[in-house]
């Protein structure tokens, strides 16, 4: 006797199936409207990523470099809280491809040693590079490979993104840059923030198991230039950075490699007022540098008889973002 | 005696319950009767070792089933005793 | 793994329709096998000394339900219980001392700073008493020993209940995992049915507002008086929702194999009083409390009447808060618990003159509310890792003015309103699941809608990143 003859066991069946087909169906909607909406949603600049976009200057990094704007030919593929293992897949990706524009990489003196947020990879969890470092974070599931089933527990997440961008709540996004909005500056309250950064266990410390991965891929790709910059942070964050020393020699030896432009601005004189946290600058200092930058990236690509960028006048006003 | 022995235990568990209106019966459990809970049981144990004067383990007690028991044990007790 | 999770529910199936096939007499094999194979996922070595634990119990309770002498039963009673009281103390609260020892096998994990963090065995805390209850029982003589050691080994380590419970008692269990009785029908219904109410629970409920309580409980004083509020009351409802959601899918579990387990939850928030919500909630181990240590520990005190009453009370309850863990904290929440219940007795006969007059619905509606308040700001403590973030957590209630009562950043609107709404689907579903009882043909319609909602709007256990910076 068949151990579950139960009463209506069609129903389970037809009750499955049109549970099967709705989770199918919305994943479907979800990920074209909402997930890969364009190529500026999180998930969207990484398939922009795998397209070859011969005359485009990729930006990478974290969040200190998101609001790096190039112009028309320039693409921002920073993400959150991204570790060095996480960039560097993107980095892997885009020195795939045959180009010889240059590519613009953040400098950290510290590695934020998390993924960041996961989520906007699952579409991707079937390129073995992203299935990888989705595995050593200890990210990766069976689930990404099933359509209807993948996105459980991220649904709402993902929907957040789509309508702050939507509504600009905490970010305002222009292409594929992006501004964090802040509070109106309180010194009391930053005072607390740089107590929390003198306080801090882990200072800034540079690794070299990653460094070296970065060095490697320079030297390994000659035809192209690298220009690294580290953005200005707030000098409480050198109060414990546990190997500067090792700093000096790092940099001599990056600068050193033909196919390297150093820009450290670490240490550039800002203001207390000019920062939201220790390792951010606020949103109107933040357009700023991104001019700073443009201009800079401009005279670089013309000592070096580059193609200059299409775009080199700054939008006026693009980011008065508060 | 058996009589007394009825009306008084009717007696307490109407005064330690504080229920005027209370009976009970033979077969009567915890379960029948509001108020009598694990918290209160032992309080009816007390008083009705006061007033008996008689002492009941802690075996005893906690074998007891209900109301049934409860006057049988005192009975046995009583006659061991000789109390009235 | 966690009941909760996907290959727990592959076991579940492959132990499901294996139970089926299997005679009646091998079944028990099946699920001991289950159980052990459960387990050892967890940790092999632990498991070693479960089994051993459990042989000693076994003999333990043979022993005493043998006509044995006296004196020789006073000994195995009290040698038995030492035991599982011994390593119960050893594995939950003395892990610190406990980890330096075996780390020099190798077994405990010291880490960078040579601080030794040892997991307790799991379900320690529920197989210690269930024993101790099996044992106790066999000593009163109000329970004989039955079936052989596989069955006995079974009852403490059925792999549904062993993570969270419900205490079994021997008396209950033990003769259905003898009996071994084939699931019927209904039993699988009520399984199927229970599981996906009580995985909806946990993952819709449970899960999301746990992340809301978690970032105020991270900073609690820069909570505004709202902010505190809504925590304390998604503490408590995700509290119940996370503990009743694990135990449904266990007791649903077991009823996919023809077992009734008891329940741990009835409704606890229509108690009218502290005293019937702790017969409503974590009912198998205050039955057990009540049972084992109070009722034992009163009947020798009792002379001191209603100061006695007082005093079990509130040490009971203190050793019920100290179950949950070595932490002030607990046995505090313990306490506090303890001390409602004994004012609540001490002041019935005074209440019962004071309220003659007032309708007796309004009273049992006022008694509902302070029970109510008086369990959300209890749990506050009984979350908090230590006192003084509780004490931030009451202060952050209070601590308002004017403009900051009603303020709310505005961040936290969205994740709001879709818990509130989780709440809501939960009434809703609540509703139905309690129709299914009768209505079983709707039990496939059901169990998919739980799944649907589970999908979409469900939350994973772990964390969402946030991004947070200094």
């Amino acid at each position: 006797m068949p151990p579950f003859k139960t009463l209506g066991w069609k129903n389970w069946i037809i009750a499955f199936l049109i549970l099967a087909g709705l989770g199918i169906g919305i994943d479907a909607v979800f990920t074209r409207y909402i997930v890969l909406r364009g190529p500026n949603s999180p998930s969207g600049r990484i398939a922009h990523l795998l397209e070859l976009n011969p005359n485009e200057i990729p930006v990478f990094g974290t969040s200190r470099v998101r609001s790096m704007d190039l112009g028309t030919n320039g693409f921002n593929y920073a993400q959150d809280a991204a570790s060095f293992a996480l960039t560097d897949v993107f980095l892997q990706i885009e020195l795939a491809k045959k180009k010889t524009t240059p590519i613009v990489v953040e400098f950290q003196f510290s590695d934020s040693g998390t993924l960041g947020d996961e989520a906007y990879l699952i579409p991707f969890a079937g390129d073995p590079r992203i299935r990888s470092v989705l595995s050593q974070f200890h990210k990766m599931s069976w689930r990404y490979f099933v359509p209807g089933l993948r996105y459980f527990g991220y649904y709402d997440w993902m929907l957040q993104d789509y309508l702050n961008e939507r509504r600009s709540f905490y970010r305002v996004t222009r292409g594929s840059i992006e501004y964090l909005r802040s509070p109106p500056f309180n010194q009391a309250r930053f005072n607390q923030i740089v107590r929390q950064r003198l306080d801090a266990d882990n200072g800034f410390l540079i690794d070299d198991s990653l460094t070296g991965r970065l060095i490697d891929e320079i030297k390994t790709h000659p035809q192209r230039l690298f220009i690294l910059v580290a953005t200005p942070v707030h000098r409480s964050c050198f109060h414990n950075f546990q190997n500067e020393d090792h700093l000096k020699s790092i940099e001599a030896r990056l600068e050193a490699m033909p196919n390297v432009e150093l820009i450290d601005w670490s240490r550039l004189p800002y203001p207390d007022t000019a920062f939201a946290d220790t390792v951010h600058l606020r949103p109107a200092e933040t357009a700023d540098l991104s001019q700073k930058f443009r201009i800079k990236v401009s005279q670089i690509l013309q000592q070096r008889n580059l193609p200059p960028l299409i775009t080199p006048e700054v939008t006026p006003g693009v980011a008065r973002a508060n | 005696m058996s009589d007394n022995t009825w009306q008084d235990l009717t007696n307490i568990f109407r005064s330690t319950l504080d229920d005027e209106a209370l009976t009970l019966s033979e077969s009567t459990t915890a379960k029948d009767v509001s108020g009598w809970d694990s918290i209160t049981h032992v309080l009816l144990v007390v008083a009705v070792e006061k007033h008996f004067k008689i002492k009941l383990t802690a075996g005893e007690i906690q074998k007891l089933q209900n109301v049934g028991e409860l006057v049988a044990l005192i009975r046995a007790k009583k006659s061991v005793t000789g109390a009235k | 793994m966690g009941i909760d999770s996907a290959i727990y529910f592959l076991l579940l199936a492959v132990v499901a329709v294996l139970h089926a096939l299997l005679p009646g007499r091998r079944r028990v094999f099946l699920l001991l096998g289950a159980s052990l194979a459960f387990y050892a996922a967890t940790s092999l070595p632990y498991l070693l000394l479960m089994a051993v634990l459990g042989m000693t119990n076994y003999f333990a309770a043979r022993h005493l339900s043998s006509d044995s002498n006296p004196k020789s039963r006073q000994w195995v009673f009290a040698g038995a219980v030492l035991v599982n009281l011994c390593i119960l103390a050893a594995f939950k609260y003395l892990r610190g001392q406990l980890g330096h020892l075996l780390a020099g096998f190798d077994h405990g994990a010291l880490d960078s700073d040579g601080v030794a963090h040892l997991a307790a065995p799991l379900g320690i805390s529920y197989f210690v008493f269930a024993m101790i209850g099996c044992i106790t029982d066999a000593y009163r003589q109000t329970w004989r020993l039955q079936g052989g050691i596989a069955n006995f080994l079974l009852f403490g380590l059925f792999f549904p209940q062993i993570s969270s419970g419900p205490i079994p008692r021997a008396d209950r269990l033990l003769p259905q995992l003898i009996t071994s009785a084939t699931p019927t029908a209904e039993d699988r219904i009520a399984g199927l049915r229970m599981i996906a109410y009580g995985l909806f629970k946990k993952y819709v409920v449970a899960n999301r507002l746990n992340e809301y309580v978690n970032l105020v409980f991270a900073s609690p004083g820069e909570a505004t008086p709202s902010q505190a509020a809504v925590a304390c009351a998604f503490n408590f409802i995700q509290l119940y929702a996370d503990f009743s959601g694990y135990v449904d899918i266990a007791i649903g579990s077991a009823r996919l194999l023809g077992i009734h387990l008891d329940p741990n939850f009835d409704r606890p928030f229509k108690s009218t009083s502290v005293t019937e919500l702790w017969r409503r909630w974590h009912m198998t181990l205050s039955f057990w409390l009540r049972d084992y240590v109070y009722m034992p520990m009163l009947i020798r005190i009792r002379t001191l009447g209603k100061f006695g009453v007082a005093l079990a009370l509130v040490v009971t309850f203190a050793l019920c808060g100290l179950w949950h863990g070595a932490a002030w904290t607990y046995i505090l929440f313990g306490v506090s618990q303890g001390i409602a219940m004994s004012m609540e007795f001490l002041s019935k006969s005074w209440r019962s003159k004071a309220f003659r007059g007032i309708p007796p619905a309004i009273v049992a509606m006022a008694g509902n509310i302070y029970t109510i308040v008086f369990f959300a700001v209890t749990e506050v403590i009984f979350r908090s890792s230590d006192l003084a973030q509780a004490g931030t957590m009451y202060r952050a209630l209070f601590h308002w003015n004017l403009t900051t009562l009603l303020a709310y950043p505005p961040l936290d609107h969205y994740f709001l309103a879709l818990d509130l709404f989780a709440l809501f689907c939960w009434w809703v579903v609540r509703r139905w699941f309690v129709a299914t009882s009768t209505k079983t043909y709707w039990t496939p319609w059901f169990t998919m809608a739980c799944a649907g909602l589970i999908l979409f709007f469900g939350h994973l256990g772990a964390a969402h990143f946030i991004y947070a910076t200094f």
